[in-house]
């Protein structure tokens, strides 16, 4: 069997620097390694630093996803200073949170995932795009463009409503240990509002369609590149004065949960063709966290402070 | 159009029917509009951009995306083309390479070179690699070198292009340096960590519409960090009278709460974030000076006075 080597290099749009090195078997690819080719060394940053500077200092690890590792740094100190946080702390961080989400779904779908799919218009940012494996009509195709640059707004109105209780974005200021210095006063409470309306109207007018869209021309693309269910996943909002982490049972890290994924792991399961995207993909989380921000920033109305 | 084409027209059309002046004022600035073809002056031409990410977090082209007036699709319209941006192109792989080979030869001395992030110089630059030749690594190293010799203007974005920011904080494994170590040239330093739109699209408005900004004495477009964040702060008369915040969350003044302020230049009190709604202070919490050459060992511990804050680490 003769082996080729590939050196996919770079890997573009995405946050930071990414090569993959392919080892071809044939025509099938036998073995691929990622790797992640710029290194700070936060682990040694952090050592000896005073444990409060982990709140602004982590959210420099990434600029895509800054809040999660600033809200991670934040409930450890909770919990290192056994703190109870207010019922307007917790839903202001979640709104917060939710928002860098909504950020970075919206830019990772349009920005960075589909010139992948979609011809791109005749300008220097797009040439050299990959043409091979292209499949929209031509009308379907400039709609799609027409959406990638109506995203643009999208995701940076969902930034603006982390700034709006953050104060800045990304690496935001206010969600804190203990809490959010920002009060939810009315006018903010309706600005953000107003936002998000925006910001639904995108998603359930042109994101969904559009996932659904792919996902239906690009069926068959669930199916490539299958990798063993080596994740982990924690949970993501928390609730409660003492910030529990909100999870099902497959995402909690008790004994029983480890058995469950040592015996996952072991099956490596491979979902064959037809594994639903719609149980996968980002819009319905894009849509749990839509429907969460509403049903949080109703109830804040007229409870300031 | 001059004085006396106006008035003629005013007088000629003021009894005619339908919107006839208003049309032909439109008309003229049609006419005009056209003249300029960008807009704003006919001297404006696009920028050819070559942006190299580095050792960064990625949240300056995040910010980047945050502009509004114009909005990013503006910025690629009517101000630049970019020519390589590992966030930004379509093109992957060896594609890529040949987008950035094209734009090295083919816009020599005429192209910005944007930089975002550090450069490590230790091991040869082998903490940030910017692609793959084969299994040759292109280093940030040596790409900067490259590039920033063959460039019209270079520019830094972010602190730690700037002056190592975040990725040069002690103990700074991988020796990383600002993009000012490797060029020999002057570098605009558009500092922030992340830059504020507005910094950053506001220097690439001036170098397109009148060459180098002047720089402040670090380097940076003084337009935008010449005067202290504490000389224009909204809560500067509740430190005059020595009121200062208890806690985060507070109204009062921050210094107590660690802000670096007094020591940092930049605009964000009238600047302000995302479309202008906020700031740290504004959010009721210090200030961490991210602009400054010394961010972020000059500013922490953060939460801690500056006149208590220390240099020194304890257990390295
Ligand atoms: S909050 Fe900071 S910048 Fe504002 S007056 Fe106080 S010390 Fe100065």
């Amino acid at each position: 069997m003769s082996r080729k080597f590939v050196m996919f290099s770079p890997v573009t749009r995405l946050s930071g620097l990414l090569s993959v090195e392919v080892t071809m078997e044939e025509d099938v690819v036998a073995e691929a390694n990622v790797k992640g080719t710029l290194f700070r060394g936060f682990e040694w940053i952090m050592q000896g630093r005073h444990i409060r500077d982990a709140i602004y200092m982590t959210q420099r690890v990434c600029g895509i996803c800054s809040m999660a590792h600033g809200a991670c740094a934040s409930y450890l100190l909770d919990d290192l200073y056994d703190n109870e946080i207010s019922e307007n702390g917790q839903l202001l961080r979640n709104i917060m949170y939710a928002s860098d989400f909504l950020q970075n779904h919206i830019r990772h779908f349009y920005l960075f995932s589909m010139p992948d799919f979609v011809r791109m218009p005749d300008r220097p940012l797009f040439q050299g795009q990959d043409l091979s494996d292209l499949r929209l009509n031509p009308r379907d195709n400039e709609t799609l463009v027409g959406h990638y640059f109506e995203a643009i707004k999208a995701a940076q109105e969902s930034h603006q409503i982390l700034t709006l209780f953050g104060g800045k974005a990304p690496h935001q200021h206010s969600f804190v240990e203990g809490g959010v210095a920002v009060a939810p006063t009315a006018d903010k409470i309706n600005q953000a509002m107003a936002l998000i309306d925006n910001i639904r109207c995108f998603v359930r007018d042109r994101m969904v369609p559009d996932t659904d869209l792919l996902a239906r021309v690009y069926r068959d693309y669930f199916s490539i590149g299958v990798t063993p269910a080596r994740l982990i996943s924690f949970g993501l909002f928390r609730f409660g004065p003492k910030t529990k982490p909100f999870c099902g049972k497959e995402v909690c890290w008790t004994k029983a949960d480890l058995a469950w994924w040592t015996q996952a792991r072991s099956m490596r399961r491979s979902p064959g063709p037809g594994f639903g995207y719609r149980e996968s993909n980002s819009t319905t989380r894009i849509w749990v966290i839509l429907i969460a921000i509403t049903r949080v920033l109703k109830p804040l109305v007229g409870r300031p402070g | 159009m001059l004085q006396g084409d106006f008035e003629r027209l005013c007088t000629e059309l003021k009894h005619s029917p339908g919107n006839q002046l208003s049309r032909a004022i439109f008309d003229v600035l049609e006419l005009k509009r056209a003249e300029n073809s960008q807009g704003l002056g006919a001297h404006k031409e696009k920028l050819p951009v070559i942006w190299i990410e580095t050792n960064d977090s990625g949240d300056n082209n995040i910010s980047f995306m945050n502009t509004t007036y114009p909005y990013l699709d503006g910025v690629f319209q009517d101000m630049i083309d970019l020519l390589y941006s590992n966030t930004f192109m379509a093109a992957q792989g060896l594609d890529a390479l040949e987008a950035l080979q094209n734009a090295a030869k083919g816009y020599a001395g005429e192209f910005v070179l944007v930089v975002e992030g550090a450069i490590p110089v230790r091991d040869n630059g082998l903490y940030s690699i910017i692609a793959y030749a084969g299994h040759e690594p292109l280093t940030a190293l040596k790409v900067v070198s490259l590039l920033g010799a063959l460039a019209k203007y270079v520019v830094a974005v972010g602190t730690c292009a700037s002056f190592g920011g975040p990725s040069a904080a002690k103990p700074n494994v991988a020796s990383n340096v600002p993009v000012s170590d490797i060029v020999r040239r002057d570098v605009i330093k558009v500092s922030g960590c992340p830059v504020n739109p507005d910094w950053f699209v506001g220097t690439l408005a001036h170098l397109q519409l009148f060459g180098v900004p002047r720089l402040d004495e670090v380097g940076r477009p003084a337009m935008f960090y010449e005067f202290t964040v504490h000389r224009h702060c909204q809560r500067r008369s509740y430190f005059d009278r020595n009121e200062f915040a208890e806690k985060l969350g507070d109204i009062e003044c921050m210094f107590s709460q660690g802000c670096v302020g007094p020591k940092t230049g930049s605009d964000c009190p009238y600047r302000l974030w995302v479309n202008h709604v906020s700031w740290p202070v504004k959010a009721n919490t210090p200030c961490i000076g991210c602009t400054n050459p010394d961010f972020p060992d000059g500013s922490s511990p953060f939460f801690v006075p500056m006149p208590q804050k220390s240099q020194r680490r304890t257990n390295l």
